[in-house]
């Protein structure tokens, strides 16, 4: 894979050991496969992935916990080459999107209990955000958790739950305190890790999906579920704090996706040199040549600013609550380039490209769903505008008539 | 000329038309498929097949051989073809 010049030597020797594992060990086992087979999860693959050492939530985790410490930039790194490899191994990365905040704010205690077991591929998580009234107004969140002794009882739904019938622990966000002024400043939400075995838990209907029809899609009632206190992660009104967090590593975790777009890539490069019409290869036509063009700077800037983001979190110089505008960047430009360059591809393909075989409109119709996911991107945009006019005009940046210069000056 | 050559190449061909009927093979690919290192034997055979109609050869402005596809009668030559993978090159 393409290094960044900004890789330290541990970041490149751990791409070429990827490299290594996903060409010789994976890419072997998916060839295997015809298309439709890929696409169903695969749990055995998702645990030899795990027994191999490249648990993507070990990347994040500290050795004493059982993790690698690859940092961001190795997770990257690893869902980069994963995505390369186009098969269903959804087990893992719902398990890091709802791992990450235990690994970022559990007790040494919870680490312990929840942690190790997933790192070891024992447990497999789910997250549990939406809900049926409640969509990227994720703050609004309307399962109700009420204190009893040592315990929480939630009463609610959860709805579009990745794995929500498989994973072994839901990480679930609740209200624990409605009140206006909790609302009012984010603290009225707390996070539990909740086993899915809990009795009052149950799976009410499965949504049919039109693209990543194997990701078992749920609808989950909770019905008086008794949680113990020490299942809570950081205290009562912090959930906002994991669930943006949380959030953050899904959205850098979407936004690697152009492992995906690798593949578009290469496989429109080897088509456009090997396809023959009007006495030519496709690939000396003008128009392929522009539409290859928009698909390679895509990969490009999208692959910079992913890797750059990643960089800035492992130098510290950036911390994973006070990442959201970067990181909805980052997930905006990634997702919407690789539904561009699925689009290239497939036209480059052209018939071709709307076969199985060929890939093109497969990730295509998958991709869609990247759009909507981890917060939809028109929401997120709508955060990054506000951002923007948040922060002060530098005055030196600024047109005379901006700065508002005295006649004399003028 | 190697006849053992030219018909290791329309094995080969044959058998990528059995995986993709649209697209032709390049050459530099083929040669490392086949593991021939001599261009210009490879080149002849090429050129021979072509002269029997049994492959397209797309040749750059520079006249290289850059791609050859198998036709209808190399695909009759090779015999049955039944678009399943599976025919091995030898």
């Amino acid at each position: 894979m393409e290094e960044l010049p900004w890789w330290t030597e541990k970041n490149k020797k751990f791409a070429a050991e990827v490299e290594e594992f996903v060409n010789s060990e994976l890419r072997p086992l998916a060839d295997k496969m015809d298309h439709n087979q890929a696409m169903e999860i695969q749990w055995d693959i998702s645990k030899f992935v795990v027994d191999k050492g490249f648990h993507p939530l070990a990347m994040l985790v500290e050795e004493e916990h059982g993790g690698r410490e690859e940092g961001y930039t190795g997770y990257t790194i690893l869902n980069e080459e994963f995505g390369r490899c186009y098969l269903n191994i959804n087990p893992l990365l719902t398990t890091v999107f709802g791992g990450g905040p235990i690994h970022l704010f559990g007790s040494p205690e919870q680490k312990e209990n929840f942690l190790t077991p997933m790192l070891k591929g024992e447990k497999w998580t789910a997250i549990c955000v939406t809900e049926p009234d409640v969509g990227n107004d994720a703050s609004n969140v309307q399962l109700f958790a009420e204190k009893d002794g040592d315990e929480y009882i939630l009463n609610g739904w959860k709805r579009f739950i990745t794995l929500g019938s498989k994973a072994d622990y839901l990480m679930t966000y609740t209200v624990t305190d409605p009140s206006p002024k909790a609302q009012e400043t984010h603290s009225h939400l707390s996070a539990f890790l909740v086993p899915r075995e809990t009795p009052g838990i149950t799976i009410e209907k499965l949504n049919e999906l039109t693209g990543n029809v194997e990701m078992v899609n749920s609808v989950i009632r909770f019905r008086d579920v008794r949680v113990p206190e020490d299942h809570m992660i950081l205290f009562e009104g912090d959930g906002w704090t994991v669930m943006t967090s949380g959030l953050n590593i899904e959205r850098l975790g979407i936004a690697a996706t152009v492992g995906q777009a690798r593949l578009l890539i290469e496989t429109a490069r080897a088509y456009g040199r090997r396809r023959v019409q009007f006495g030519a290869p496709i690939s000396r036509f003008q128009t392929v040549q522009t539409r290859m063009a928009d698909m390679a700077i895509r990969l490009k800037l999208a692959r910079t600013y992913l890797y750059g983001l990643a960089a800035q979190l492992d130098s510290g110089s950036a911390d994973m609550f006070q990442f959201g505008v970067d990181a909805a960047i980052c997930k905006i430009y990634s997702t919407e380039a690789l539904i561009e360059i699925a689009e290239d591809a497939l036209v480059i393909l052209s018939g071709d490209g709307y076969t199985e075989e060929f890939l093109a409109a497969s990730i295509l119709k998958n991709a869609l769903l990247t759009k909507v996911t981890g917060g939809g991107n028109d929401i997120l945009k709508l955060f990054v505008g506000r951002q923007e006019f948040k922060q002060t005009p530098d005055p030196m940046s600024l047109p005379r008539v901006l700065r508002g210069a005295s006649p004399d000056e003028l | 000329m190697s006849e053992n050559l030219i018909n290791r190449i329309l094995t080969l061909l044959a058998r990528e038309y059995e995986y993709s009927q649209a697209l032709h093979s390049e050459k530099e690919d083929m040669m490392s498929k086949l593991a021939v290192e001599d261009i210009t034997s490879f080149d002849t055979a090429l050129q021979e097949l072509e002269k029997r109609e049994y492959v397209n050869l797309w040749i750059d402005p520079r006249g290289k051989i850059k791609l050859a596809k198998i036709t209808w009668r190399g695909l009759n030559e090779i015999g049955e073809v039944n678009l399943r993978y599976g025919l091995e090159a030898k």
